[in-house]
């Protein structure tokens, strides 16, 4: 049973919520409450807002100053900020513009196209041999192969070692494939893995594929 | 994030899959449905996964909401549904460890607000209030200080927190304010250069 407005203002539920006063139950009715009321919708992400700030500003006065590096032209961008390309495409079929504002937004580069997977390793679900993804220092890459024929809706996992460094929930876009980008990635060794969204335990992939990062003049 | 009235004309654009609908419609939800997660869920990448369904669902059933008004609750419905799926799946494969625990406390890459700009304000603000107060405030950001322990330690109740919470944000909204006219007054000046108005 959703909180009425007139229950959320008098009982401070905004300022509750954001310092985790409130029940569960309370939680509960007051989220149902305020993802359909602007203006509380509004006073909580203001809260929000506020608690964010304050703990960023908190830990940055008690943690050493950053050390001075050198600006460089091309700020290389984190490994976890590679565009999900093949994400906004599928989330454009379905939504005509989810994610525009998001990482995709993020300034044209230099693509090494890279066949990752051919169709029939996909649908067979072999591991194929490693592929290698041989790019000039500061140039990004790209990932493609075909969308899984079993599943309209696929998780993509890319790891590299044992870590999970990115993860893109992907539906069918209308040409049937997937692309990433990868921004400047570090040399090494990666795997991607596809599971389809029926199999929550993720123990079942539909296929996987190694590859490795190759940059022959690389001073990393 | 300005304050919006969903109505019948919205949906429709969404449903016609309108890109600027759409991505209003993403906006909009995104803060609000991390806020409700990140309560819930322990890790970074719990949250965006489950986040992504959401909105993946919301646009796969936008067909069955009838009555616009009630798009919010539509999505919060979905949320949870999402969740609860997510939960029994997690229960029968592992449990997330301690070490992948997170304490996800930013909005997201893509957030609206500036996150250094909001530090910067919100120091603005702590400086304007008495010593102990903002002494609280501080303490209240710091996620290892259990409220019981604030209370303790400054001799306050938890009523007192919440209404130096309440303070701290009308400051804040303010110094939103501000630099929102500032803003209009400089894009009236200087129609067209976007980079005065930054």
């Amino acid at each position: 049973m959703p909180m009425d407005h007139n229950e959320a203002l008098q009982s401070n539920a905004s300022d509750r919520y954001a310092l985790n006063l409130l029940t569960a139950a309370e939680a509960d009715a007051f989220e149902e409450h305020y993802f359909d009321c602007a203006t509380c919708a509004e006073d909580v992400r203001l809260g929000m807002s506020l608690m964010d700030g304050g703990r960023r500003l908190v830990r940055s006065e008690s943690e050493p100053a950053a050390p001075v590096v050198p600006i460089t032209a091309h700020p290389r961008r984190k490994f976890l900020a590679w565009i999900p390309a093949a994400a906004a495409a599928a989330l454009l079929a379905v939504n005509g513009g989810l994610l525009l504002r998001g990482p995709a937004a993020v300034a044209p580069m230099a693509i090494a196209d890279f066949a990752l997977l051919q169709p029939e390793a996909v649908r067979g679900a072999e591991i194929p041999a490693e592929n290698t993804l041989v790019l000039a220092d500061g140039e990004d890459g790209q990932l493609e192969m075909d969308f899984p024929a079993s599943s309209e809706k696929v998780r993509v996992s890319i790891f590299r070692g044992s870590s999970r460094i990115a993860s893109y929930l992907l539906v069918r876009p209308q040409d049937s494939l997937i692309r990433i980008t990868l921004p400047d990635p570090e040399p090494g060794a990666y795997e991607l893995v596809i599971h389809g969204t029926n199999d929550p335990s993720g123990k079942h992939p539909i296929t996987s594929a190694r590859f490795t990062v190759k940059r022959p003049t690389s001073t990393r | 994030m300005e304050l919006f009235v969903f109505d019948d004309d919205y949906v429709r654009r969404l449903r016609e899959g309108d890109r600027d609908t759409a991505a209003h419609f993403h906006a909009y939800f995104r803060d609000l449905l991390l806020l409700k997660l990140r309560r819930r869920l322990a890790s970074i990448d719990a949250i965006d996964e489950v986040r992504q369904e959401v909105f993946v669902r919301c646009f796969e059933h936008l067909g069955d909401l009838r009555e616009a008004g009630k798009l919010g609750a539509f999505v919060n419905a979905i949320c949870n549904r999402v969740l609860m799926e997510y939960y029994r799946a997690e229960g029968r494969t592992e449990p997330l460890s301690d070490d992948a625990v997170e304490i996800p406390d930013a909005v997201d890459t893509t957030a609206s607000l500036d996150s250094a700009r909001n530090s910067e304000r919100v120091r603005r603000v702590l400086n304007s209030m008495p010593q102990r107060d903002s002494d609280i405030l501080r303490a209240i950001f710091i996620e290892e200080k259990t409220k019981e322990e604030i209370c303790r330690s400054y001799g306050v109740d938890r009523d007192y927190l919440r209404v130096l919470v309440h303070r701290a944000k009308d400051k804040f909204r303010m110094f939103f304010l501000r630099r929102k006219s500032g803003r209009m007054q400089i894009d009236e000046t200087f129609p067209g250069n976007s980079s005065l108005s930054g």
